[in-house]
């Protein structure tokens, strides 16, 4: 394989795989952080942060197509993902019943 | 009454489609030669086709509610729009005449 | 971004176009229905059937042991009642009731367009592991990127908004109707697109309800679908029982949504002395597809339970509502059809121009793939379809193996117009055109000659559903002829040819 193949590889291996692991992290995110700061009813934030899943999906893949360094894809979607993972499992609320 | 607010919706959707695509200046060379459309012409055929667009969408609000109208709203302009440039492309003279008078009304 | 909009196109386009392509037929599944079960094309009906005397002997006789027993009333578009249960050897099955008569209708041996075309619109009948799911989902996201990225690659869309030559030479006409038809229908596209993913938010974000309802004392779905859907469930109590009148429950629902009706019941533990029943409230009336249930006692008759969506599942279910558009308005129908096909328009005159732009240069293993795959994809999907409407008129036999015979040939003609693509791509489309031409053709005779229904006898007999379907064919036929006619003075015209035959 070239150079210029692999880098296509690995930059679509960024939006596609890291994309999707930063956007399913911060829904997760959001889906805990909504009730925990706001009182939302559990059920309605997991319906809005699933929802806005797809706008932060679109986003994050154009912006891994568009972004001239890959290292910072890569370093920014890996990153941003543990990052709201961590936090989503802090904030997390018992459930009653 | 809902069948004449749908036709009027169309008409105003075609109506307003055809002021722009006069109003832009590939179509303008298109119809009209060498004729040139002064700016300030081309800016009142700009806003009285918006107007025209935007009057279409309200009869559809009208004619059909905030929901369905939206979505009747958007899909019936688009069907405009390409009303308008299938007439560009098969039946231009129907457009021609309009254009050449405006031509020369402007001289 | 000119990279980005062409490699995501070639690597999903035709992808793309099948599942645009059984969404726009799937706009009409009922009507298409009605085609091809012709025992269900009944006179529209007068008023609400009394379930207990129609419904409720035949699910005994044919379902008795099976639970639940779902039952869709009939409706302007349907106009028998639906009954649809589990065999004993596992498998779903879907019979029909006259309402007027409460006779049981023949076996249909079909699918039919809501049993074979919708489920190929968001899975592609891979049900293994929810992968059709997901490649429905992945080609969702790559559409919405390559709409963003189609408006910036295609600076001049805006500029060249109401532009169409079609007598210009093949790449500029086929560029032409690709911008066209993606900046007119731009708006639709998107939101079409986007609320098609939004539907299975679930599905794509199973991390959302996860992380919310770890912990709970259920499976995490299972909780969540309790708190926003309104799940509602007891086990059977193993001691024998009556079922209440169900017409009464229908009459209480009346009541509790303000004159609304149910347009669906579901029995649980029918027989069974803990039997409940579900009812969902129609979704005809307006965009969103509302989740309004009510849950009775089998016994008592007695209202159990209740639901109605919160403010942001109502959200989703406007957004479901307009992409699933079961509402009545038959304008907005056809336009959603017609905006459907313009999609496939965009999407196959799109991959057109890449072949024709690089057919000039150079050919390649990679072209010929793609060449093969984008005539296979287009009109061999096309072609495919009309074979399923033809087998759907001429085979023998009844039952689920005449419905599974039905499918194969769909799937057969299918791999036989990639094959012949592919091992002839000298003017494959012309050839596959011209047999759409005689496909659409040979089934509207055979729809008359098996049924006795031509379209100005279902006309006439106010069996619009049928008329329409023939009108679509015979324009599909015509179109389709004539493009293929006119492609073969001028090799170069398979982008018109693409955009006529799609109009089926």
């Amino acid at each position: 394989m070239t150079r210029r193949a692999g880098l296509i590889v690995s930059r679509v291996l960024a939006a596609v795989g890291a994309g999707y692991a930063f956007t399913a992290s911060v829904v997760a995110l959001v889906a805990v952080a909504l009730p925990a700061i706001f009182g939302m009813a559990r059920s309605e934030a997991v319906v809005l942060a699933a929802m806005l899943g797809f706008v932060i999906y679109l986003l994050a893949l154009l912006w891994a197509a568009v972004e001239p360094r890959l290292w910072w894809v890569w370093a920014g979607l890996i990153g941003g993902a543990a990052v709201s993972w961590a936090l989503s499992l802090a904030a997390r609320l018992p459930v009653a019943g | 009454m809902a069948e004449a607010l749908l036709l009027a919706a169309c008409l105003a959707g075609y109506a307003g489609f055809g002021l722009l695509a006069v109003s832009m200046a590939r179509h303008w060379r298109e119809l009209a030669g060498d004729a040139a459309l002064p700016p300030a012409r081309c800016r009142a055929l700009r806003r009285v086709g918006a107007l025209a667009i935007a009057g279409s969408f309200a009869l559809v609000l009208w004619r059909d509610g905030g929901g369905f109208g939206s979505l009747l709203g958007i899909l019936l302009l688009s069907a405009c729009a390409t009303a308008v440039a299938f007439t560009l492309s098969a039946r231009p003279r129907w457009l021609t005449g309009f254009a050449e008078r405006l031509a020369e009304r402007s001289r | 971004m000119v990279g980005l909009h062409t490699w995501a196109g070639v690597c999903v386009g035709t992808l793309l176009f099948v599942i645009f392509w059984m969404g726009s037929l799937s706009v009409f599944d009922r009507e298409i229905d009605r085609w091809m079960m012709p025992a269900t094309r009944l006179p529209a009906p007068s008023g609400p059937p009394s379930l207990d005397a129609t419904v409720l002997p035949v699910a005994a006789r044919l379902a008795g042991g099976a639970s639940p027993w779902t039952i869709v009333l009939p409706s302007a578009r349907v106009p028998a009642i639906e009954l649809r249960y589990t065999d004993a050897q596992g498998e779903p099955v879907r019979r029909h009731i006259d309402p007027a008569s409460g006779a049981l209708l023949p076996e249909a041996g079909s699918l039919g367009a809501s049993g074979f075309f919708f489920p190929f619109h968001f899975r592609l009948h891979l049900r293994f592991a929810d992968i059709g799911y997901w490649l429905v989902g992945v080609a969702g996201m790559a559409m919405l990127v390559l709409l963003v990225s189609g408006v910036i690659v295609h600076r001049r869309i805006f500029s060249d908004f109401f532009t169409f030559r079609p007598r210009r030479a093949l790449p500029r006409a086929t560029l032409d109707v690709h911008n066209l038809s993606g900046v007119l229908a731009l708006p639709f596209h998107f939101v079409i697109t986007l609320s098609g993913l939004i539907i299975f938010f679930a599905i794509y974000f199973p991390s959302a309800y996860q992380m919310a309802y770890a912990g709970a004392a259920v499976a995490p779905r299972a909780a969540f679908d309790r708190d926003a859907f309104g799940t509602w469930q007891r086990p059977a109590s193993g001691q024998p029982g009556q079922l209440a009148s169900l017409d009464a429950m229908l009459a209480t629902a009346r009541d509790t949504w303000q004159g609304r009706e149910a347009y669906f019941v579901r029995v649980w533990h029918p027989g069974d002395a803990a039997a409940y029943v579900e009812l969902r409230r129609s979704v005809a009336e307006g965009i969103p597809m509302n989740v309004d249930r009510l849950v009775f006692d089998g016994a008592s008759g007695r209202l159990l339970h209740r639901h109605k969506a919160q403010p942001v599942m109502a959200v989703q279910r406007f957004i479901a509502g307009l992409h699933f558009i079961q509402f009545r308005h038959g304008l907005l129908r056809a336009l959603y059809f017609v905006a459907g096909l313009a999609g496939c328009v965009m999407i196959a005159s799109g991959l057109l121009f890449w072949l024709a732009a690089r057919r000039r240069r150079a050919g390649g293993v990679g072209m010929r793939l793609v060449d093969a795959l984008t005539v296979g994809g287009t009109t061999g999907t096309i072609l495919a379809t009309l074979a399923f409407l033809i087998a759907n008129r001429v085979l023998p036999g009844d039952g689920a193996a005449r419905a599974a015979l039905e499918m194969q040939v769909f799937f057969a003609v299918w791999v036989l117009g990639f094959c012949h693509a592919g091992l002839r791509p000298e003017g494959a489309w012309r050839v596959q055109s011209r047999a759409i031409g005689v496909a659409a053709a040979v089934a509207v005779v055979l729809n008359a000659l098996t049924t006795g229904m031509h379209p100005l006898a279902a006309m006439a007999g106010g069996q619009w559903a049928v008329a329409g379907v023939d009108g679509v064919l015979l324009l599909t036929a015509a179109l389709a002829w004539g493009v293929a006619r006119r492609g073969g003075r001028q090799p170069a015209s398979a982008a018109s040819a693409v955009a006529g035959a799609d109009h089926g």
